[in-house]
C-alpha cells in the first residue's frame, strides 16, 4: 500500500516536472474573443491601485497606438487559504473594456493544481476558462462554506470535495479544485468587473462606442448601447452601426438600439428618414418600436410623412392607428 | 306585526320589478369561449380582422392563468437569440412592460435556465390592457357567462349560455374553444381525451415576514426549504446584468380541474386548505414566527385537463425535433415539462436552434365543422402537451385560430378548408411569426 502511494507521488512529480518544462516555453494562457481585436502598443498604464482581501491589486490598461483602450488586467499573487490549506495563486486576469471577462494567463513556469497538487489538465483549464466566463453562475450568492457541505474526510481539504461535492456545486466548479474555481470566479466577476467598466465609461467617445458595437459579442454591444445618451453625438459611423443592429434579426439588440436613440437625436431629419427607411424590412415587433421612437421626435420630417403614405396600403388596422399617431 | 300596504318612498326611491332572467338571442360571426391567456388574444385578433366577435368568460376579468391564476410571467417568446412568437400576445406583453416601466430580459443571451426569458408583467395592468384592446377591436365581452348547450344547425352554431341574470342564445358562424378544458368541444360531441393521472394545479401565493438567509435551515424540515427559498428569490445583486423576476410560491393541487363550477370549487378549496395548513406549520419554525401571507391569487391555476382528438395529434418527437409542418401557424418553445405526481418535474430541453411548430390541424377536432380550439387542449400527446401548454405558445395558437376562423367565416366554409397560405399571410399582416421550412 505504501509502495503504491510512493509510486503515485513519483508519477505526479514527474508530470509536474514535464509540465513545468513545457510551460517554461509556453505560458498557459486562455483568452476569449476580445471586444476590440487589435494589437496593443506601448507599455500598459496603471489605472487603479487598491487593496482588497486577497492582495494588493493594481489594474493595468493596454491601448492601441491610436489610444483606443483594449483591455485591462490585474496580477493576482498571494496565498489563498481555506480551512488550514494554503496554496499559491499567481495568475494574471484579463477583462475586456466592457468589464466582460477576457481570459487568464499564468506566468512562465506556473501552473494551477488541484488537491494533492495534481496539475490541471488541458480540459480542466478549458473548463475553468468557461466557468469564469459565465457570470450567471451563482458563485457570488453564497459563501464557500455554505456552497459546499464540508465533506467528512480525513484530510479536511476542501478542494478534495470532488467525490462529495453536491451535483449543483459540481456543475459550477472544476472537479478537485472547487475552492480555486470559487476564488477565481469571484475575482473575475467581482468588483473589478464594474470598476473597469466605469473606467471605460469615462473614456467613451462616439468612435469608441462605434468600435465596441462592432464586437462579435452581444453583451459588448448591449454595454455600448446602454451608454448612448443625449450627450452622445451620433456620428455617421455610429448611426450606421445603430441602423445595422436595428435591421438585424436579434430582437433584443434591435430593441436596445432603438431605445439608445434619444429624442434629441431625432432633431436630425436625416436620422428620422433613415430610421423610417428600414421600417418595411424589420420584424413586426420592431416596426412597432420604430414608430414609438419616431413619435418622440420633436417634429416629423416631411420626407417621413411622404414615405409613410406609400406604406398605408400594406398596414393592418393597428399599425395604421400607430402610424397616424405620428 | 307585519305591516302591509303600499310602501312609502323617500325622495329618489322607486319600486323595482321583481328579478327576472333576461332571455335573448344574439348573432355574431365568431364566438370565442373563454377569455383566458388564449381566448383574449383570439378575440382581439378576430375583431381586428374585421369579424363581429363575442367573447364569453365565466370569470370577471381577462387573462386567465396569466392574471387570475397568478402566473404573471408569460413566456417564452424568444429562442436562440430570435423572436419566435410575436403578434398580439407580444404586443400586449410589451405594452404592459412599458406602461409599468419594467425591463425586458436579455433575450440575446442564451439563458442557463429557460424561465429567465419569461417576461415578468404587472398582472392587474395586463388585465386592463387586455380588456381595452378587446373593446378597441370591437369585441363584445360577456363576463360571468358559460355555455350550457350547443347545436349545429343550417351552417350555424347555436350556443346557449347562462350568466348572472342572463340566458342567451348566441348564433354564430365559427366557434373557437379557448376554455383550456375543451369544454365546448366536448359539449359539441367531439372526442376529448384525458390522462388517468393529470398534472397538479398550482395555487400561487407570496409570503413575507422572514429572511431566508437568516434562517437556520438545520432546524426546519427539508421539505419546507423550497417554499421558503423560492419565495425569497430576488437576484437584485445582478439586476444590472441579468433579468430579475418576481419570486413566487405555490402549493400543488392534485387533480385540479376547472371545467365545472363544482370541480373548480374543489380545486380552490383544496389549494386554500393546503396553504392555510402550510402557513400555520411554517410559523412554528425558528425565524418564521412573523411569517405572513402577503398575496394569494384568486383561484387555482390548472395545468392539464382535457385535450381534443384533432386532425393531427402532435407528439413529443414532433416537438423536440422542431418539425416544421406545412400547415404550421405558430411556434412553441419550452422544455418538455411534466409535473409528476406533484413530487418531481420531468424536463427535457430542446437542443440548440430547435424550435417547435404547431400545425393548424392540431387545432381542429376530427369530424368538426366551423370549429377550432386553441390553448392547452390542443391535440397532442401528454409530453408534447406539457410544453405546448405554456402562455406564449397559447397566445400564438389563439391568434392563429382566430385568423383561420375569420377567413372561414368570410368564405362560408370550415377552417380546415381555408387555403393555408391565406391564413399565413393574414397572420403575418397582424404581426404573427410563421414557422419557416428550412
Amino acid at each position: 500500500m505504501i509502495k503504491v502511494r510512493y509510486f503515485g507521488v513519483v508519477i505526479v512529480g514527474l508530470i509536474g516536472l514535464i509540465l513545468i518544462f513545457f510551460q517554461e516555453k509556453h505560458p498557459i494562457k486562455y483568452m476569449q474573443v476580445a471586444t476590440i481585436e487589435s494589437s496593443p502598443a506601448g507599455e500598459p498604464s496603471i489605472v487603479v491601485t487598491f487593496k482588497d482581501s486577497v492582495t494588493n491589486e493594481t489594474i493595468y490598461l493596454r491601448k492601441t497606438k491610436d489610444n483606443i483602450p483594449l483591455h485591462y488586467f490585474k496580477k493576482v499573487i498571494g496565498e489563498v487559504c481555506y480551512d488550514d490549506e494554503c496554496r499559491l495563486l499567481d495568475i494574471v486576469v484579463y477583462w475586456n473594456i466592457t468589464g466582460r471577462y477576457l481570459g487568464f494567463e499564468l506566468p512562465k513556469g506556473e501552473f494551477l493544481s488541484k488537491y494533492d497538487h495534481d496539475p490541471f489538465s488541458e480540459n480542466e483549464y478549458q473548463r475553468l476558462h468557461t466557468l469564469l466566463a459565465d457570470s450567471s453562475i451563482p458563485l457570488d450568492a453564497v459563501s464557500f462554506e455554505k456552497l459546499v457541505e464540508q465533506p467528512k474526510n480525513d484530510e479536511g481539504v476542501v478542494d478534495a470535495v470532488s467525490g462529495a461535492t453536491s451535483k449543483s456545486v459540481a456543475d459550477m466548479v472544476v472537479k478537485g479544485a472547487a475552492y480555486t474555481t470559487y476564488k477565481l470566479w469571484n475575482i473575475v466577476n467581482g468588483p473589478t468587473m464594474d470598476i473597469v467598466s466605469e473606467l471605460t465609461e469615462k473614456q467613451l467617445t462616439p468612435t469608441l462606442i462605434h468600435r465596441i458595437l462592432q464586437s462579435s459579442d452581444n453583451n459588448d454591444k448591449l454595454w455600448a448601447l446602454n451608454r448612448i445618451d443625449t450627450t452622445t453625438e451620433l456620428t455617421l459611423d455610429l448611426e450606421a452601426s445603430l441602423l445595422e443592429i436595428i435591421s438585424s434579426d436579434d430582437f433584443y439588440l434591435a430593441y436596445s438600439a432603438i431605445h439608445a436613440i434619444d429624442p434629441v437625436h431625432l432633431n436630425a431629419s436625416d436620422l428620422q428618414e433613415r430610421l423610417f427607411s428600414i421600417y418595411a424590412n424589420v420584424n413586426h415587433s420592431i416596426q412597432k418600436e420604430l414608430l414609438k421612437k419616431l413619435m418622440q421626435s420633436p417634429f416629423l420630417s416631411s420626407e417621413v410623412v411622404g414615405a409613410s403614405r406609400d406604406l398605408l396600403i400594406q398596414l393592418n388596422g393597428q399599425q395604421l392607428n400607430d402610424l397616424l399617431k405620428l | 306585526m307585519i305591516v302591509g300596504g303600499t310602501p312609502s318612498f323617500a325622495k329618489g326611491e322607486r319600486l323595482v320589478e321583481p328579478y327576472k332572467v333576461k332571455e335573448e338571442s344574439i348573432t355574431t360571426e365568431i364566438l370565442v369561449v373563454g377569455g383566458g391567456t388564449t381566448g383574449t388574444i383570439a378575440a382581439i385578433q378576430s375583431g381586428r380582422a374585421g369579424a363581429e366577435t363575442i367573447l364569453i368568460e365565466s370569470g370577471s376579468q381577462l387573462g386567465g392563468t396569466t392574471t387570475t391564476g397568478g402566473v404573471s410571467f408569460p413566456g417564452i417568446f424568444h429562442a436562440w437569440g430570435k423572436q419566435i412568437i410575436g403578434g398580439i400576445g407580444w404586443e400586449l406583453v410589451m405594452d404592459c412592460v412599458e406602461l409599468n416601466g419594467d425591463k425586458l430580459p436579455n433575450f440575446s443571451k442564451i439563458p442557463d435556465s429557460h424561465w429567465k426569458h419569461q417576461v415578468t408583467i404587472n398582472a392587474p395592468l395586463y388585465t386592463l390592457l387586455a380588456e381595452e384592446k378587446c373593446l378597441e377591436a370591437g369585441v363584445k365581452i360577456r363576463y360571468y357567462e358559460t355555455p350550457t348547450h350547443i347545436e349545429f344547425k343550417e351552417g350555424k352554431w347555436i350556443v346557449e349560455t347562462v350568466g348572472k341574470g342572463t340566458k342567451t342564445s348566441i348564433v354564430c358562424n365559427q366557434i373557437i374553444d379557448c376554455t383550456g378544458n375543451a369544454l365546448i368541444a366536448s359539449m359539441a360531441g367531439y372526442d376529448v381525451l384525458r390522462e388517468e393521472d393529470t398534472q397538479p394545479g398550482s395555487l400561487i401565493f407570496r409570503l413575507g415576514g422572514y429572511k431566508y438567509d437568516a434562517l437556520d435551515l438545520t432546524k426546519i424540515p427539508k421539505k419546507h426549504h423550497r417554499i421558503l427559498r423560492q419565495n425569497m428569490l430576488e437576484n437584485s445583486k445582478r439586476e444590472s446584468r441579468e433579468h430579475t423576476y418576481v419570486p413566487y410560491s405555490y402549493v400543488y393541487v392534485p387533480g385540479a380541474d376547472s371545467t365545472t363550477s363544482e370541480g373548480h370549487t374543489i380545486a380552490n378549496n383544496e389549494g386554500r386548505n393546503t396553504l392555510l395548513n402550510l402557513v400555520r406549520k411554517l410559523k412554528t419554525f425558528p425565524g418564521c414566527e412573523n411569517l405572513k401571507l402577503v398575496d394569494l391569487k384568486t383561484e387555482t391555476a390548472v395545468r392539464e385537463t382535457y385535450r381534443i382528438d384533432g386532425l393531427y395529434k402532435m407528439n413529443k418527437d414532433d416537438y423536440t425535433s422542431g418539425k416544421v409542418f406545412d400547415d404550421a401557424v405558430s411556434h412553441s418553445f419550452y422544455p418538455i415539462d411534466l409535473h409528476r405526481d406533484g413530487k418531481s418535474i420531468y424536463q427535457e430541453f430542446l437542443k440548440p436552434d430547435i424550435v417547435a411548430s404547431i400545425p393548424l390541424r392540431s387545432l381542429i377536432p376530427k369530424r368538426s365543422q366551423n370549429f377550432l380550439v386553441a390553448g392547452r387542449c390542443v391535440s397532442s400527446d401528454r409530453l408534447a402537451n406539457s410544453a405546448l401548454r405554456v402562455q406564449a405558445s397559447c397566445m400564438g395558437m389563439g391568434q392563429a385560430a382566430a385568423v383561420a376562423a375569420v377567413l372561414a367565416s368570410k368564405q362560408g366554409i370550415s377552417p380546415a378548408e381555408v387555403d393555408i397560405n391565406e391564413i399565413k399571410n393574414l397572420l403575418k399582416k397582424h404581426g404573427a411569426i410563421i414557422p419557416k421550412q428550412v
